[in-house]
């Protein structure tokens, strides 16, 4: 039972992570009164575990693309509103290919994009070499994104709820969610924490690749997966790469195994000069040991971009889990069969650059005025049985 | 077949021990370690020592030699860095860098691990503490025994432990100009534990040589005394210490000798998959069986990463492990000389806590490697809601270095238990131990690592 | 006890049998022999044992090798002027 006095919010807001701190952020700045709760600390989760990635370059045309806009242009906007430096980065993204199929695949892609609004320019391989002079010298042409970015994604995250905070939002870490509490209406009284219960009208579910688990407490569950990802991690480098760069060429693993193994070579560096090579993805459940042949293809595939990486030192591995949904796309809305429970999690490897976007649709929901698109492809109901 | 029955990690007493013993019980056995020679830091020698029969320089070397001795048919692996041990079907994969320079991959199998990586020295940061000529007593003892070179002609020999004097004592000896020692603890207290006490005959028999020693060269010893600043442009030209009262002196020297204890190197341990425990003296360390045993079928630990406890102890339970491995049974006497040990220890880890990091001014370095200040750490907890390592690490930088944390990670861990409120443990000591690899290693060394690991 | 050479930063500088990179700069009378990235700071051996990664040099031509690790050998090049692969 929730004791005599204890505040009620209009939403709480389950993860203090990227996602949850943008729904903060916008449910505060609407003027609602929120609380984020989290079992772990600020950005615990999956937010800390990437690389700080605001893409549109592999995104294919469609609802994710088109979210992935809209958050790219909220970011600008968040920009200004931060207190501290966040180090966001406009730098640009390359995708370079070394055959003929992955010119073909390449063309194709970009075609498709560039209708949908991308920037996406062909280069050469003299402006390749322009614009990346430590690339392997036999990679062909490529596509330049100047749209791609990055940012340091804790310091978003903790400078977002520190705005949140400003605005009257509240922060209960090492807070869990145990389950929800309806009226007789059925709708969202409050939620029940291992710290008691708080009353709320909304519940936010931007539990990241927990989400399935809290959507389940919350009696409206989403299925959300783990796709874990590994990430090297070299010292720190000189001048050897300039923009986020990947191989088009998926190099012999898209794999048939159980666990799906597949890797791409994804390379970009950092503010701090270490060079960060990804990725891969397998579903192997919160299974965090290590395979070293996984580790060994992606510093394979790494090198093979940029020939000076073989003697460069790797200091640090680290992986995460990254959210997904069957159809890859995430969660986002009302959920109808819990009057109050709001969805924002899934996001799969994309969440950093989704979150302004997904905290500005869920303000909107929440507020019952039009959304910035529609969030049919979104839907928590997509799933049919298999929820 | 596995490469071998088993793969002992860290040559320093305790592993040296452990393999002559998985030897003796007839095992195929292999001794990695880093460095050049065996021995570690506490039998830290020059290669023309281990001829000697005797020597002043160094602690037991008889003990040293007899160890040598049992290592005839044991595979000494030298300059082999560890970085990553692999629980696999039938056994581990041990994988290391072999030569510092060299860096040629290398890949061994085996049934049976034990870990015996030691520890390294612990500072807590003061201002100054970053100049050249200050260093760890351990790391200027390494240059004594290992080179027979002083770090200095003028030092001080400063923090909190048995070590001090010991190091004191051999600098003194090498001619070395030991203008104080400053003990920030109060060993007078040993005697306080009844239960340390049948521990404390020898030990205290060797304290009062090393305190005789430096009466009789008129070094004064200061209980209870910390460094506080160590002053210099280019390199440390002069030493504060003071006293919980406030009470200050200082020095002029060339070189500043500092250790606040120990931390033990657990990572390999960690990416294997063993359990952990904090233990009295707020280290992290790795839980063992009374057979040396962690929770990981086949890998041992010994010496100073399941507790820190001196070199006699690790020797002890290097033994243990090695019978162990070989399947043979261990002498209750043994057990019990073990346990008077430990005892000790815990009496020594009472007596000798490292200061407190409250003190350490906001513009000062915690992190040396990534040079994040301690007023960064305390800005981030007060103004980004960090409140555990891995969030101060990832905000701040503090531990993101080459070092990997292992130099700031128990200072950023208390400076954020400061200004959290929350304990230590809660911040959470294990997340500094979470290294894989544990050692820089190529990218050239990674990609050639392309099939899953099954078995041996 | 025997010795050699090895060449510091273009100089021959005396080494005996057995010593560490680390114990020939010492020995030399240098207390630092690398430069942070950030601050610009002088550093040289700190913890003696291969953890703290502060005693850094380029050996041979490779980077960023431990000094106090490293055994000096007969004609070894070691440079010490690295900043840190600025």
């Amino acid at each position: 039972m929730a004791s005599v006095g204890a505040p009620a919010y209009d939403v709480v807001v389950v993860g203090a992570g990227i996602v949850g701190a943008c729904c903060a952020f916008e449910l505060a700045r609407a003027g609602l009164s929120v609380c984020v709760v989290d079992r772990g600390g600020v950005a615990s989760g999956t937010t800390g575990a990437g690389e700080g990635n605001i893409l549109v370059s592999d995104k294919a045309p469609g609802p994710e693309l088109e979210l992935a806009l809209l958050s790219r242009r909220l970011w600008f906007e968040l920009i200004d509103e931060l207190p501290g430096t966040v180090e966001l980065e406009a730098k640009g993204g390359v995708i370079v290919t070394g055959t003929d199929g992955g010119l073909r695949s390449l063309a194709a892609l970009s075609a498709g994009q560039r209708a949908s609004g991308i920037e996406a320019y062909d280069v050469d391989s003299d402006r390749l070499r322009e614009l990346e002079p430590h690339l392997a010298p036999d990679l062909l042409v490529g596509v330049h994104y100047p749209q791609d970015m990055q940012v340091q994604p804790m310091l978003a995250t903790a400078h977002l709820l520190r705005r949140a905070r400003d605005l009257g939002a509240v922060l209960r870490l090492r807070t869990e969610v145990l389950g929800v509490v309806t009226g007789s209406g059925g709708a969202v009284t409050a939620i029940a924490t291992d710290r008691g219960e708080i009353a709320c009208r909304w519940v936010v579910n931007a539990a990241g690749t927990w989400g399935g688990e809290v959507s389940s407490r919350l009696r409206a569950p989403v299925p959300v997966l783990p796709r874990r990802g590994f990430i090297l991690v070299t010292e720190p480098l000189g001048d050897v790469v300039r923009h986020k760069v990947y191989g088009a060429d998926y190099v012999d693993n898209v794999a048939s195994s159980a666990e799906g193994l597949e890797t791409s070579p994804v390379v970009e560096s950092t503010r701090s000069g270490t060079v960060l090579v990804g990725a891969s993805r397998e579903r192997v459940g919160f299974d965090p040991t290590v395979r070293f042949d996984v580790l060994g293809q992606l510093a394979a595939q790494a090198r093979a971009l940029f020939p000076v990486l073989a003697t460069a030192r790797v200091q640090r591995t680290y992986r995460g889990f990254r959210p997904y949904c069957p159809d890859h796309l995430p969660v986002i809305g009302p959920d109808p069969r819990v009057d109050g429970v709001v969805h924002a999690c899934g996001h799969e490897g994309a969440g950093i650059g989704l979150a302004p976007a997904t905290g500005r649709l869920v303000a909107q929901a929440l507020a019952g005025t039009p959304t910035s698109m529609p969030l049919d492809a979104f839907s928590p109901l997509r799933f049919g049985a298999a929820a | 077949m596995a490469d071998y029955d088993v793969v002992v990690v860290g040559a320093g007493p305790s592993g040296m021990a452990a393999a002559a013993q998985a030897a003796a019980g007839g095992l195929r056995v292999a001794l990695l370690d880093q460095q050049s020679r065996t021995g570690g830091a506490y039998w830290r020698h020059r290669p023309a020592d281990a001829e000697a029969e005797a020597s002043d320089a160094h602690h037991d070397w008889a003990t040293f030699r007899r160890i040598t001795a049992r290592l005839e048919g044991v595979d000494r692996l030298m300059q082999h860095a560890v970085w990553a041990i692999e629980p696999v079907a039938d056994g581990f994969v041990v994988r290391a860098t072999r030569g510092e320079v060299a860096r040629e991959r290398v890949r061994i199998s085996a049934t049976a691990v034990v870990v015996a990586t030691g520890a390294h020295e612990r500072v807590t940061p003061f201002r100054g503490w970053t100049l050249p000529g200050v260093m760890t007593a351990g790391g200027g003892q390494s240059l004594l025994k290992g080179a027979g070179v002083v770090p200095g002609h003028r030092v001080v020999v400063a923090g909190s432990g048995p070590l001090l004097l010991v190091v004191a004592d051999g600098m003194l000896r090498a001619g070395v100009d030991v203008v104080a020692v400053a003990e920030a603890g109060h060993p007078t207290t040993y005697g306080l534990r009844p239960s340390s006490w049948s521990g404390l005959v020898s030990r205290t028999g060797e304290a009062a040589a090393y305190i005789r020693n430096l009466a009789s060269n008129r070094v004064p010893v200061h209980a209870g005394y910390r460094v506080v600043e160590a002053r210099g442009t280019d390199r440390v030209d002069r030493v504060v210490i003071a006293s919980n009262r406030g009470r200050r002196r200082e020095y002029d020297v060339d070189a500043l000798l500092v250790s606040h204890g120990f931390t033990p190197q657990l990572e390999l341990l960690v990416t294997a998959g063993a359990g952990t425990r904090v233990d009295s003296d707020g280290s992290l360390v790795a839980v063992v069986d009374d057979q040396q045993r962690t929770n990981v079928p086949g890998l041992f630990a010994t010496g100073e990463v399941t507790g820190v406890g001196g070199a006699s102890l690790a020797i002890l339970e290097g033994y243990v492990a090695g019978r162990a491995v070989a399947g043979t049974d261990v002498t209750p006497s043994l057990h019990e000389r073990i346990a008077v040990h430990r005892r000790f220890a815990r009496a020594m880890h009472a007596v000798h806590r490292a200061p407190s990091i409250a003190d350490l001014p906001d513009d000062e370095l915690v992190c040396r490697c990534e040079e994040v200040s301690a007023g960064e750490v305390r800005a981030a907890c007060r103004e980004l809601g960090v409140d555990d390592a891995r969030s101060a690490k990832l905000m701040t930088r503090a531990g993101m270095g080459l070092c990997q944390g292992r130099m700031c990670g128990r200072a950023v861990t208390d400076l954020v238990a400061v200004a959290s409120g929350r304990a230590p443990d809660e911040v959470s000591a294990e997340r500094w131990a979470v290294r894989l690899p544990a050692l820089p290693v190529t990218m050239d060394e990674l990609a050639a690592e392309t099939r899953p690991s099954s078995g041996a | 006890m025997s010795g050699f050479d090895v060449v510091v930063d273009g100089a021959a500088v005396a080494a005996q049998d057995g010593d560490s990179v680390a114990a020939v700069l010492v020995r030399d009378g240098r207390a630092a022999w690398r430069r942070t990235r950030h601050g610009d700071r002088p550093r040289g051996l700190f913890c003696g044992m291969g953890a703290c990664q502060d005693c850094l040099v380029v050996v041979d031509g490779v980077a960023s090798v431990r000094a106090c690790v490293a055994p000096a050998t007969p004609g070894m090049v070691v440079t010490t002027s690295e900043s840190d692969r600025g």
